[in-house]
């Protein structure tokens, strides 16, 4: 059965039920600019922010060329270009919703979901603030933003009456980014500042992931165009954010390696992006997207191919081997 | 058989003909700009619709994608001598523009 706006019933009560449970969460336990990290903790000396399993020349010779302060330098610009990316995201995440909801986007939704896009509009804008305020806690300064995000959501908003595309891609690049971070920080040694601005970061977008990934599984079926667009292009986009979320040359500029091999970027990043070390972190990263794919209708076996020429294989059969 | 290497812009543009993949570029329209600096560089779009492209020299109101990059880094990547992804990580290619129309690129060129 459907209402008159093309939405089955049953999908729109469940996407209203989980909404409003995530507002209630939201009211209780949004994140402050002030109160949630320790910001008058001292930085002890060299701080480790990213577990040294998870740097990207781990695993690759150029480890071995690298002197320890030069490791837990990149250790820091590896995170402070996340955190960087974060700021430059979320920003246009608060300015494009904002315009969506002013221009009536999601008017013929249930209230609920308008309501729920004021608590997300402003946990991403303190998101910014939190991320802004930790890179200077580190006494580091902010990456310039990467220049695939200049237009995206002008170029990527959808086909259909809501703009599928652009939750779509919004929450794969935070889901992606988050897992990024959880596993970089999961090491006794990181920096507690590091690990709180993560776990706090992580606890929100767990709420907004999961917003993204009920609105997609109970709309998909109202934009057949979306649907087989974001069937094609899942895999090279996820690969693409895999691969770009490892590091950036910027930070290996920024830390001066003293051995000339680190100045060959090009070898330099083929290897770290095709280690054997690598694909073990990627193929952790990449399983609960996988599970949401197959279980959404995003990954569908006419399209397996694309998955295979971008490195999926083997991971897709791992989880459709369980699966059966 | 080994494809043969492609020397300039030119040579490229001219074995796009055999290279076009019909099937795969049914059902898409898309206007592909490549801005290409350096000595030998060239700026043109590749205009996919729905089973035809045409080769347009200079620049079109509207992309739906762009990508930036020099002449010599073009010819790499059209040779397969260096990945795309370390291109862009390397800042030697920047692509612009609708993400899944961007996705097609490779199957509608072989």
């Amino acid at each position: 059965m459907s209402c008159s706006n093309g939405i089955n019933v049953d999908n729109l009560h469940r996407l209203t039920t989980v909404t409003q449970r995530l507002i209630a969460s939201s009211e209780k336990r949004s994140m402050s600019t002030l109160h949630d990290h320790p910001w008058d903790e001292p930085v002890t000396d060299s701080p480790y922010l990213r577990k040294r399993e998870r740097i990207s020349i781990y695993g690759t010779e150029y480890w071995d060329k690298a002197r320890e302060e030069e490791i837990q330098r990149l250790s820091m610009e590896e995170t402070i270009t996340w955190w960087s990316a974060f700021i430059h995201l979320e920003s246009l995440v608060v300015e494009y919703y904002m315009r969506q909801l002013n221009n009536g986007a999601f008017n013929d939704l249930p209230a609920v979901i308008r309501d729920y896009m004021t608590h997300f509009i402003k946990e991403e804008l303190v998101h910014t603030l939190v991320f802004k305020k930790s890179i200077a806690y580190y006494g580091s300064e902010i990456y310039p933003m990467p220049d695939f995000l200049r237009s995206f959501y002008d170029d990527n908003a959808g086909t259909g009456k809501y703009p599928l595309m652009a939750v779509y891609l919004t929450m794969i690049i935070e889901w992606i980014a988050d897992q990024y971070q959880r596993l970089d920080v999961d090491a006794e040694y990181v920096h507690p500042m590091a690990k709180k601005v993560v776990h706090e970061h992580w606890k929100e977008e767990m709420r907004h992931i999961k917003w993204g990934q009920t609105m997609i599984k109970n709309l998909i079926h109202t934009d057949p165009e979306f649907k087989c667009h974001a069937q094609e292009l899942t895999p090279v986009y996820v690969r693409q954010l895999i691969d770009q979320g490892v590091t950036n040359i910027d930070c290996f500029d920024r830390v001066g390696f003293s051995d000339p091999a680190f100045k060959d970027t090009e070898t330099l990043l083929d290897t770290v992006l095709y280690s054997e070390h690598r694909q073990k972190l990627n193929s952790d990263l990449i399983t609960p997207l996988l599970h949401y794919f197959i279980t959404s209708e995003i990954y569908d076996e006419s399209y397996r191919h694309i998955w295979e020429m971008h490195g999926f294989g083997n991971d897709l059969d791992a989880l459709l081997d369980k699966a059966s | 058989m080994k494809e043969r290497k492609l020397h300039s812009i030119d040579d490229v543009i001219v074995s796009m003909e055999h290279r076009f993949q019909a099937d795969s570029s049914k059902n898409v329209k898309a206007k592909y700009q490549w801005l290409i600096s350096g000595p030998s560089g060239k700026e043109f779009c590749v205009h996919v619709n729905d089973g035809t492209f045409e080769v347009i020299h200079g620049r079109v109101d509207d992309p739906s994608v762009t990508f930036e990059t020099d002449d010599n880094t073009y010819l790499r990547l059209v040779n397969n001598e260096i990945k795309a992804m370390t291109a862009i990580l390397t800042r030697k290619l920047i692509v612009r523009g609708n993400i899944y129309l961007a996705s097609k690129m490779d199957q509608i060129f072989k």
